[in-house]
């Protein structure tokens, strides 16, 4: 699934929300792999910085009050973060194109679900009226929202809440894009339609060999749409591997810990293995690994020196002092 | 097809308005102590004099006579005839109205043309030259009271610079000051209606996905956010509309338009009871068939409201 | 032994629309039976609009119900009069989901915790003490007594809220996806202390969720709502190992990444795309019969006609469908 060059490459991404004196340090060198036809989860936990990640690779990131500091966002042989915006405005939708969290606020209440889908294809594909609500059709049909035009003619509040998504995700994919980044697509539905929409996702990587951004806190969702999986931890990326690797072999101990204190049937009886205090506000970033004050493994070294994301084994990297230890639970 | 249920049901509750307000109208001036017959014919007036005057508006009947007259005439839009000329009721204000309506509607429009482009301006390009003119402009048209303005505007425009005629009603031109001294008060009310609503869009999500799917920002602005933006402003201009018709009432006082103001004015005046009747009801009517209008434009742009 | 807890046929139903509620009545929750033991965690699992919180304040009479009856601890609630009622009422208690409505954001959390206490006619000093003691049960400073919920993070706020809850003292302890809104590492705290605390204070809970992970680690027994009824209810062992109603196994299936998605099921229900799901959805309008019929892989035309009621088909284990049972096998 992997071609050896990166369709997008996220490298030391740094970005900071200034408010009044405050500095809120976001992102604090996020490096990031993407491939095409490769679903790569994005998993952490509100605050973590997954969704300024997104915001930045679509150049959509609210200029006052976030700066980027550092870092490139290579696409297509250029670096995103220095296009002019009329360049890069054409490639948001057209080459990368994004589907967000709450469809029933992320849609347009004014416009039916037909136009919102073509005026993108008469903007980005050139196409006729005709052409472009012929080609809404299929995309509508693709999606499993039914061939007969109904959902065309319809107004957003007319679709259900899985019907609402999978017309974003319709939108999203009309022009073609090479890239897709999902933003919890699944997180407001009920558990049902989340696993239509996942499989959805992973029929359009395999049909339209997009390489896609999946941002999920859910690592039950992840486990079942992902190829890779990065795991993002106040502005940084501690660990990122195949996905099989992550769950059989987590090395750090923040991802282990995610994953033991997730509850389910076969834990009954048995204390949560669960976090001790709580993920650290982007202005207040302890020194050294951010995760130093909570986790069970940190020595004198983890508060002074932040660890870098190094290849611990082949396809698997870590950032963190002592990879791969254990401890008594 | 929701649509044409709606506007049923719209249509339904416009003649229940009309119904209750005819009722109330009914009433109240039936609770208004003394008897409008005496009031009519003066506090020394022989009873057979009085006696006449109840047979001719019909108050020596029955109260619920009356009150089936009444809803008949009002049925049939028959508000009897004027104490004073003896002429119908219905066809003296159907006379004037249509200036009254003009001018009301010369005031929306300028107060529209003038307000919603300045407050979409303002919310667009918050904290600018532009919306420091918006804030300004809206400050003054509410603390300037419309006759005030119609006065200065005749004294400048019509006196000292004859641009303007004075008073009259035959040409176009008559209508200029009215209408800009009537629009300019309520431009102010929906210039800030115009600058929030459009805020409140612009911070909206489906905003953020309109810039992720590649639009240019004049889309993203004015075609996406305005559309929603408009909504209330739509809403608010009928009601306005309403009040125009109002407002237009001093107006035409200040620039002496023979409108409908006027003519109810001289009623009260002369304490002509089927006039001031007739005339509430009328308006009422106009009122309630305005926002009735509004609501099926507004349902028309906001499909959303078409299944309440 | 009694049980603390024992519903019969609750039935909600909201007035339809039109003049008169012309349009039928909607019924969010449609003949519920329950009983819930002291000490017992009972899990009430189902998706939006299947009448869970509902049904949970049907329970609490923060929306009576519509019929039915509702027995705490052995007295019906029905039959009380206002101030013995207030006086059960006291012993049950709700958490809900967002702990932002919950705590009221002009007041500090001193005088939140406050309140219940002074309702009790407790005195000042022994409200210092306990609220000092409620405070370090949940893991919050008391040195942060006067500050406001604003100041607060959302975990925190949620174990604000439950030391309000437990301010009452109550037996029973309703609690609607407590840990939805909270961060994943967030939901661990939260869950360890509300086992903790149900040991301690020997506490009941109906645990109301949409997410079935949770509530099989969580509680003894599972119901599974589903349009109002419930459709299968087990001890939380057997429902998940051997399920039996066609949308508790389609439940079960749609976790993701889960276990239970590999092999133990009777049928391939998981390969079922959408759009076959939503034909024969839209082909199968039943008005009466079972409510699960218009999305059933099982349904045929016995489930038009009859609406299938809860049966026993195992120790323990009761099942609301026309098609599963002992007789029939699996």
């Amino acid at each position: 699934m992997e071609t050896t060059t990166p369709l997008l490459q996220v490298e030391n991404l740094g970005v900071c929300f200034t408010h009044g004196a405050m500095e809120a340090h976001a992102l604090r060198g996020i490096d990031l792999s993407f491939y095409k036809e490769e679903i790569h989860g994005l998993v952490g936990e509100s605050g973590s910085g997954k969704t300024v990640t997104s915001t930045c690779v679509m150049g959509l990131l609210p200029s006052p009050p976030g700066k980027i500091v550092s870092g490139r966002i290579l696409f297509d042989g250029k670096d995103l973060l220095a296009l002019p915006e009329a360049e890069m405005r054409k490639v948001r939708g057209r080459q990368i194109a994004m589907v967000f969290q709450e469809p029933s606020k992320y849609l347009n209440p004014a416009f039916k679900i037909g136009e919102q889908i073509t005026e993108m294809l008469i903007l980005h594909l050139g196409m006729t009226k005709a052409q472009a609500k012929e080609r809404a059709r299929e995309l509508l049909g693709l999606v499993g929202l039914g061939k007969d035009g109904r959902v065309l003619d319809s107004y957003p509040h007319e679709l259900s809440g899985g019907m609402k998504q999978r017309a974003m995700i319709a939108i999203a994919i009309s022009c073609n894009p090479v890239f897709l980044i999902a933003d919890e697509p699944t997180t407001a539905l009920d558990v049902t339609l989340q696993l239509q929409i996942l499989k959805l996702i992973k029929k359009l990587r395999d049909m339209l060999g997009m390489g896609i951004l999946f941002i999920s806190h859910d690592l039950g969702v992840v486990n079942e749409v992902a190829d890779r999986v990065s795991v993002i931890y106040a502005g940084r990326i501690v660990e990122s591997t195949a996905k099989s690797q992550l769950f059989t072999n987590p090395l750090h101990p923040y991802t282990r810990l995610l994953i033991m204190s997730i509850p389910d049937a076969r834990k009954r009886g048995k204390r949560l293995a669960a976090i001790p205090g709580r993920v650290p506000d982007a202005d207040n970033t302890p020194t050294g690994c951010a995760f130093h004050p909570r986790c069970p493994l940190a020595v004198e070294r983890c508060k002074i020196e932040n660890p870098s994301l190094v290849e611990y084994e082949t396809g698997h990297a870590v950032a963190c002092h002592r990879a791969g230890e254990t401890w008594n639970i | 097809m929701d649509l044409f249920w709606f506007f049923l049901r719209r249509f339904g509750r416009l003649l229940l308005t009309v119904f209750i307000i005819s009722t109330l109208v009914f009433f109240v001036i039936r609770i208004i102590p003394g008897d409008p017959a005496m009031i009519i014919a003066g506090m020394d007036a022989p009873p057979e004099d009085v006696q006449a005057i109840r047979v001719k508006l019909g108050t020596d009947k029955p109260l619920t006579v009356q009150y089936l007259e009444w809803l008949s005439s009002i049925v049939r839009l028959d508000f009897g005839n004027t104490m004073i000329s003896g002429e119908p009721v219905t066809k003296l204000i159907l006379e004037r109205f249509p200036l009254t309506l003009i001018l009301a509607l010369l005031g929306i429009s300028i107060g529209i043309v003038i307000a919603v482009p300045l407050g979409v301006l303002s919310a667009v390009k918050r904290w600018s030259f532009w919306d420091y003119f918006g804030l300004v402009f809206s400050q003054l048209g509410m603390a300037i009271p419309s006759f005030w303005l119609g006065i200065i505007l005749l004294l400048i425009f019509a006196v000292k610079f004859p641009i303007f005629p004075l008073f009259g009603s035959e040409t176009p031109a008559h209508f200029v000051l009215p209408a800009i001294s009537l629009g300019f008060a309520r431009a102010a009310v929906i210039l800030r209606l115009a600058r929030a609503s459009m805020v409140e869009e612009l911070s909206k999500e489906y905003v953020i996905t309109a810039r992720a799917k590649g639009l240019t920002e004049n889309m993203v602005k004015y075609k996406h956010a305005l559309k929603n933006a408009l909504l209330p402003i739509i809403t608010i201009t009928g009601i306005e509309l309403g009040y125009m018709l109002g407002g237009a009432i001093i107006i035409e006082q200040v620039f002496s338009l023979p409108g409908l103001g006027r003519l109810f004015l001289y009623g009260i005046y002369q304490r002509d009871f089927p006039l001031i009747q007739g005339g509430v009801v009328f308006v009422a009517i106009i009122f309630s068939l305005i926002n009735f209008v509004a609501d099926i434009l507004y349902s028309i742009v906001n499909p959303k409201i078409r299944f309440e | 032994m009694e049980h603390l807890i024992e519903c019969k046929d609750i039935v909600k139903t909201y007035r339809g629309r039109g003049i008169g509620g012309a349009k039928r009545g909607f019924r969010a929750v449609d003949g519920i039976s329950l009983q819930i033991d002291r000490n017992e965690s009972y899990g009430l699992v189902g998706e939006s609009g299947c009448g869970k919180t509902t049904f949970a304040r049907a329970l609490l009479y923060l929306d009576p119900p519509t019929s039915g009856s509702i027995s705490f601890d052995g007295v019906r609630l029905e039959t009380l009069g206002r101030r013995e009622f207030r006086k059960f009422r006291k012993r049950i208690q709700i958490v809900f989901q967002d702990p932002n409505s919950a705590l009221n954001p002009k007041m500090s959390i001193h005088a939140s915790l406050s309140e219940g206490l002074i309702n009790r006619g407790i005195g000042e000093t022994e409200r210092v003490k306990r609220i000092k003691d409620l405070l370090d049960l949940v893991g919050i400073s008391y040195a942060y007594r006067n500050r406001y919920p604003h100041e607060f993070s959302g975990g925190q706020k949620q174990r604000i809220v439950i030391a309000r809850a437990l301010s009452m003292e109550p037996d029973f302890l309703v609690l609607d996806e407590p840990v939805s809104n909270l961060d994943v590492s967030i939901q661990a705290q939260i869950i360890n202390l509300l086992s903790d605390l149900k040991k301690e204070f020997s506490l009941t809970y109906l645990f109301i969720s949409h997410d079935l992970n949770l509530v099989s680690y969580m509680c003894d027994t599972i119901g599974v709502m589903f349009k109002g009824k419930i459709v299968e209810q087990a001890a939380s062992e057997t429902l998940v190992s051997s399920p039996s109603h066609p949308y508790t196994r389609r439940l079960l299936s749609s976790i993701p990444g889960g276990a239970q998605r590999t092999g133990s099921l009777g049928f391939e229900q998981e390969e079922e795309t959408a759009e076959a799901l939503e034909i024969r959805a839209r082909s199968r309008q039943a008005a009466t019969g079972c409510p699960y019929y218009p999305l059933c892989p099982l349904g045929d035309g016995e489930c038009t006609s009859l609406a299938p009621s809860l049966r026993d088909i195992a120790e323990g284990h009761v099942v609301s469908c026309h098609k599963v049972g002992p007789a029939k096998g699996r």
